[in-house]
């Protein structure tokens, strides 16, 4: 489904991807792990095509096609979905506007006709409900005035509304308490399917208590410094990163 | 041709008085001589059979106008206007329009598309002849059972709605009492020569108390055609009356006439509130600029009564250069004065806009809200005074002001005048330059949509302000059409 | 169309007074030639009015009712006397009476390594290439009036350097001082040059020993280095009877820093200019003033901004407080050319009407051709808040104590930017000094 191979990237003069491979498969949960600056909020931002990185090396596939020379709506539109780690606020633009502008994007790029008004609001009242977002909160514009769980679940919730093929979550458990926590991995987990894949970045063990993954990946220095399973992520709980960091240093 | 311009030789030579009627039924043609001199304005005047104080009126503002420079300060830019070089009076309809659509350029047809507009307005809005003129003769006459109708209903109110051709002669009192008191014949150099070869447009007095019972819309839409390029707008609302009056039309309308010099007055008195909408789309010329419509405007409300409001509300995408600053003359105590603005240029455009809020009464206060965004190889200038009087006690002024860049081949500009007299009032003024967020645009794009359509979307936000003050039906069609101004702005 | 309108007094006394004096005013022929140019461009257009843009609220052919003769030698004894306006030990006082440079009047030992100050006098008389070179001006600087007129009439000034890498631990302060009646006009022009990466602070006072009509128009012309860090202060402490016109042209070099502080608290016409232009990126400045108005003294603030360079920040802020029937304006333009990418500009002006009769132009400007820009300015006018006035009364301060107290609080905001204590000190010993006065 998401395959990542060799994978160089700059920001200016420096390199923060060196050399990253992974491979995902559908259905599949990966998590990446690793400290501060190892690269992962860079990786989550190079696969949604933020244009602020120089791709020097390597090459992205998404079901099979390479993502590399699309934009980010045509990454978008290809089933690519990224929850920010700090969702943007849009002053003016009201959240209902824009979720039907991108929905309706979607759905014209898959062919389908446009949702009529009364459809788009029965559908997005449905999957609000189940996130605890109020109708309050879909009537303010943009991210604008959410608290920090406020706007994870309103990622969570476009996640639902757009049905990506891959998912990708950066740092989805930053800033949040343990309820909000709760509230954004059940959302995510009534998501997975077998056909969907996920890529969970985060630092701490804790969000893996509720997401659990199939692969855990470490992140170091702008590699994969040690792949293995669920175990591996409570290592890291108990033992903390410097091993790996280390290994990737030799 | 040839035979216009021997009887109007003629005449210049002999005392035009005398020749008045005759003259007018001498004339088989409807178009007035290239240039402007006091036959060409005794020309108008008895064509629309005036009065002598009109013709008077008129003559002393071509002799104002005569000493007057065309004025130089605003940041547009254009060949200069040999004005000696138009017709200052012709009769709708003379140079032969497009023969059907086909002839007509694609890409306004594709923004007619796009607006949702039914295949015969765009023929009408297109300026298509077909056969004898019957598409537009047509649109006169559905018009005519509209105006009708809407007519009945006004009357029932006492609200009189008519052209001003009409008003000066069956409400000469009113016409002569309001005209020019409050744009004076000599008040600038556009609004002068307006004042001296004004075609027609709209006379609006709303009685003592009386709430105008439907927005003035509908029927100008389609009215509005053919007013001519020197149109001049009366609204009165009597003592604690109320009206709501919106001009222009959001497709955009092709139009012979290259040079626009308008005037709008408006009146409120003692507790009376105007609301006055413009959506302006007039042609903005080829990818080069060449060919669009001249905007030069002269629009003012003068709350004359105390506790009375005037609201000015503009969107502004079309013309080639708009030179317009909607102002308000604060008078009556405790009176207010807003104005909300879009303007969205792109391609060569220039805009050169903004207002003037005059306060005198006690207790007035004003609220300007302005919204540019500039694209292509535009210019856009917002030019705006907050003047506070001597004796405008406990007056109140908030300015924003912001502009939106896309693309780094456009100017903006904001050129803002405070003026204050008085200690007890509070002036606040803010504004910010910027483009658009690279996050923001991120974020919509990673939701997938399309760049332009993420442009619109998030213009859309950055105008919402001012979107909200339009009439409901206008705001939709207001939306689509910042997209589509938008268009080829980026890539 | 227009008729040219009959000359001003002034305007009669500028015309007459140059043709006299053009040769006997210090300079080489060279120099003569660059006088003349300045002042046929003064004498075909006349004095600015208020239809000249960049004059409109300070129409100067209507307030400049005179044009006083040269100001001949000054009194030195009087000089030695008179309390300086900045008690700094640490600052080296150079003396400027009269339009001239006195070296004997000034602080020169002990000159730091890389810190070399001579007279522009001298340098004129010796057609000085370099200097004649720092004479000339971009085009809408030259032609500004107040500029002009200084330019055609400088008798002297100070030409200092700093080296490359030079700190000057001790403030220069340019000490400017007029003596003797009746009252007379004099042109000084200022060349300063601080290398890369050095520093200095550059204070100017601008005094008049005697309550006469003086005429005093001042221009400093600075070049900030790559990476060099100038704070620049200015304090006008003219009488009303003054009128008194300074022009800073300053050119902002890469990653440097330049802060630049006018106080305007004297003469009663008072014309502060600043032509600031980033010329390198990566630069910041600061642009921020005071000014305090009472009787019917005017006071204009007019800076023109240009953000030449990619990624450089500034921010401007100019406070004035309005008592009774004076009148002040701030105009500020920014600009910003299509290169210019990632400007951060911030501009705010704020007036504080203290009378009913006092008056508050301000023409905040932004021209911006850049579209990765960051701009914005506010402005704002009124009276002192009565709520806020109301509280300190309600705990028992007097009426006149509270208005000076939220009086200060409002020109602190600009005035605790100044980073040099002495003159910080100085201001606000001033300041205080007036607010007692009008509490009076």
């Amino acid at each position: 489904m998401l395959e990542i191979k060799n994978l160089h990237a700059r920001i200016g003069d420096r390199e923060i991807l060196k050399g990253l491979s992974l491979t995902v498969k559908p259905g599949e949960v990966h998590a990446i792990m690793g400290p501060n600056g190892a690269g992962k909020s860079t990786l989550s931002y190079i696969l949604a095509g933020k244009d602020d990185y120089e791709i020097t090396e390597g090459e992205v596939l998404l079901n099979g096609q390479s993502i590399l020379d699309l934009t980010p709506n045509e990454r978008s539109v290809a089933g690519l979905f990224l929850a920010f780690q700090y969702p943007i606020e849009i002053p003016g633009v009201a959240t209902m506007t824009f979720l039907k502008a991108a929905l309706n994007s979607h759905r014209k790029a898959k062919g389908q006709d446009e949702l009529t008004t009364p459809e788009f609001m029965k559908l997005v009242k449905g999957v609000a409900e189940r996130l605890n977002i109020t109708s309050d909160m879909l009537k303010r514009p943009v991210n604008v005035g959410f608290s920090g769980g406020e706007k994870k679940r309103a990622e969570i919730m476009q996640m639902a509304l757009l049905q990506p093929s891959i998912c990708i979550l950066d740092e989805t458990d930053s800033g949040l308490d343990i309820d909000a926590l709760k509230v954004v991995s059940e959302g995510v987990n009534a998501l997975r399917s077998p056909d969907r894949a996920f890529v969970v970045i985060t630092h701490y063990q804790r969000l893996l208590d509720h997401i659990v993954p199939d692969i855990v990946h470490v992140l170091s220095d702008g590699r994969i410094v040690r792949t293995g399973g669920p175990e591996l992520a409570l290592d890291l709980e108990k033992n903390g990163y410097a091993a790996y960091v280390a290994d990737a240093a030799a | 041709m040839a035979a216009v311009k021997e009887t109007v030789d003629h005449v210049l030579s002999i005392d035009v008085d005398k020749y008045k009627y005759g003259f007018v039924s001498d004339i088989e043609s409807d178009v007035a001589p290239k240039g402007l001199d006091e036959s060409t304005v005794r020309f108008i005047s008895a064509k629309k059979d005036e009065p002598e104080w009109l013709t008077e009126w008129r003559l002393e503002a071509l002799r104002r106008w005569r000493t007057m420079d065309e004025p130089t300060w605003a940041r547009v830019d254009y060949p200069p206007i040999d004005f000696q070089d138009l017709h200052y009076y012709s009769a709708p309809k003379k140079t032969a329009g497009p023969k059907s659509l086909d002839e007509v350029d694609p890409a306004l047809l594709e923004t007619y598309k796009k607006l949702g507009i039914p295949l015969k307005e765009q023929e009408i809005l297109a300026g298509v002849e077909k056969g004898d003129r019957l598409v537009a003769v047509d649109a006169v006459f559905d018009s005519v059972s509209v105006v009708t109708t809407f007519k009945a209903e006004l009357a029932k109110h006492g609200v009189i709605f008519c052209p001003i051709s009409e008003a000066v002669k069956t409400h000469p009192e009113l016409v002569k009492k309001y005209l020019g008191s409050v744009v004076p014949v000599s008040d600038n150099f556009y609004a002068t020569l307006n004042s001296a070869v004004f075609s027609d447009g709209s006379f609006v007095y709303v009685p003592k108390g009386v709430r105008c019972p439907m927005e003035l819309s509908t029927y100008f839409r389609i009215n509005e055609k053919n007013t001519g390029q020197f149109e001049r707008t009366l609204i009165i609302a009597d003592e604690g009356a109320y009206v709501s009056y919106l001009e222009g039309c959001t497709a955009p309308s092709r139009d012979e006439n290259q040079l626009h010099a308008a005037v709008v007055e408006l009146i409120a008195l003692d507790d009376a509130e105007i609301k006055y909408s413009t959506v302006q789309n007039w042609y903005p010329g080829d990818s080069e600029g060449k060919g669009g419509v001249f905007n030069f405007v002269t629009k003012r409300g003068d709350c004359r009564g105390k506790n009375s409001k005037i609201s000015w509300t503009q969107v502004e995408t079309g013309s080639a250069i708009t030179w317009k600053y909607p102002s308000c003359i604060l008078r009556g105590d405790n009176s207010r004065g807003e104005f909300y603005s879009i303007a969205i240029s792109n391609g060569r455009q220039q805009v050169d806009s903004g207002t003037k809020m005059i306060h005198l009464g006690k207790n007035t206060s004003s609220k300007i809200i302005s919204k540019g965004i500039s694209a292509g190889r535009s210019s856009n200038t917002y030019r705006g005074l907050v003047s506070i009087g001597r004796k405008a006690s406990g007056a109140r002024n908030f300015t924003n002001c912001d502009s939106l860049l896309i693309g780094n081949k456009c100017g903006a500009h904001t050129v803002p005048y405070i003026e204050s007299k008085n200690a007890s009032a509070i002036v606040e003024h803010e504004a910010t330059t910027s483009k658009i967020s690279d996050d923001q645009m991120f974020y919509c794009l990673q939701r997938g949509l399309p760049q332009e359509e993420a442009i619109a979307l998030i213009v859309n936000g950055f105008v919402k302000d001012v979107l909200q003050q339009l009439p409901m039906e206008f705001m939709v069609e207001t939306q689509k059409l910042i997209g589509i101004s938008l268009e080829g702005s980026v890539g | 169309m227009v008729a040219t309108p009959a000359r001003t007094p002034a305007e009669l006394a500028l015309v007459a007074r140059y043709p006299a004096e053009r040769t006997s005013l210090p300079g080489t022929a060279d120099v003569i030639a660059i006088r003349d140019a300045a002042f046929g461009g003064v004498e075909k257009s006349g004095l600015p009015h208020r239809r000249v843009e960049d004059w409109k609220y300070t129409d100067l052919r209507a307030r400049l009712k005179t044009f006083p003769p040269a100001a001949g030698p000054a009194d030195v004894a009087r000089i030695l006397i008179a309390a300086p306006a900045v008690e700094d030990d640490k600052a080296r006082r150079l003396v400027i009476a009269n339009g001239r440079y006195r070296p004997e009047l000034s602080d020169l030992k002990d000159l730091e390594p890389g810190l070399s100050v001579f007279s522009l006098a001298t340098a004129l008389e010796a057609g000085d290439t370099l200097v004649l070179a720092a004479l000339k001006l971009d085009d809408a600087v030259a032609a500004n009036t107040a500029v002009a007129l200084n330019t055609a009439f400088m008798t002297d000034g100070l030409v200092i350097a700093v080296a490359d890498g030079a700190e000057i631990q001790r403030p220069v302060e340019l000490v400017h001082i007029a003596e003797g009646e009746p009252a007379a006009s004099t042109a000084v022009r200022h060349l300063v040059t601080v290398g890369k990466g050095a520093r200095m602070t550059l204070i100017e006072t601008i005094e008049s020993l005697d309550t006469v009509a003086h005429h005093s128009n001042v221009m400093t012309v600075l070049e900030v280095g790559d990476g060099a860090k100038v704070d620049h202060i200015r304090l006008q402490l003219e009488p009303d009877e003054a009128v008194c016109m300074t022009s800073l042209v300053a050119k902002i070099g890469r990653e440097a820093s330049f802060d630049t502080f006018n106080a305007a608290l004297g003469a009663g016409l008072a014309r502060a200019q600043i032509f600031a232009e980033f010329t390198g990126r990566d630069a910041r400045a600061g642009f921020r003033g005071v000014t305090m108005l009472n009787g019917r003294r005017h006071a204009d603030t007019t800076l023109f901004l240009v953000h030449g360079a990619e990624n450089c920040q500034s921010r401007e802020l100019y406070k004035a407080v309005i008592d009774d029937e004076a009148r002040s304006a701030f105009a500020g333009r920014i600009a910003v050319p299509a290169h210019a990418q990632k400007t951060d500009a911030r501009m705010m002006t704020a007036s504080l009407l203290l009378s009913e009769e006092a008056e508050a132009d301000a023409k905040p400007e932004l021209e911006i051709f850049a579209d990765d820009v960051q701009c914005g300015h506010g402005a704002t006018c009124g009276a002192i808040d009565d709520d806020l006035l109301f509280y300190l009364l309600s705990r028992g301060i007097p009426k006149a104590e509270a208005e000076s107290m939220l009086i200060l609080a409002f020109l602190g905001e600009a005035i605790d930017e100044i980073q040099n204590q002495a003159v910080h000190d100085a201001l606000i010993h001033r300041v205080e000094g007036w607010l007692k006065a009008r509490a009076a």
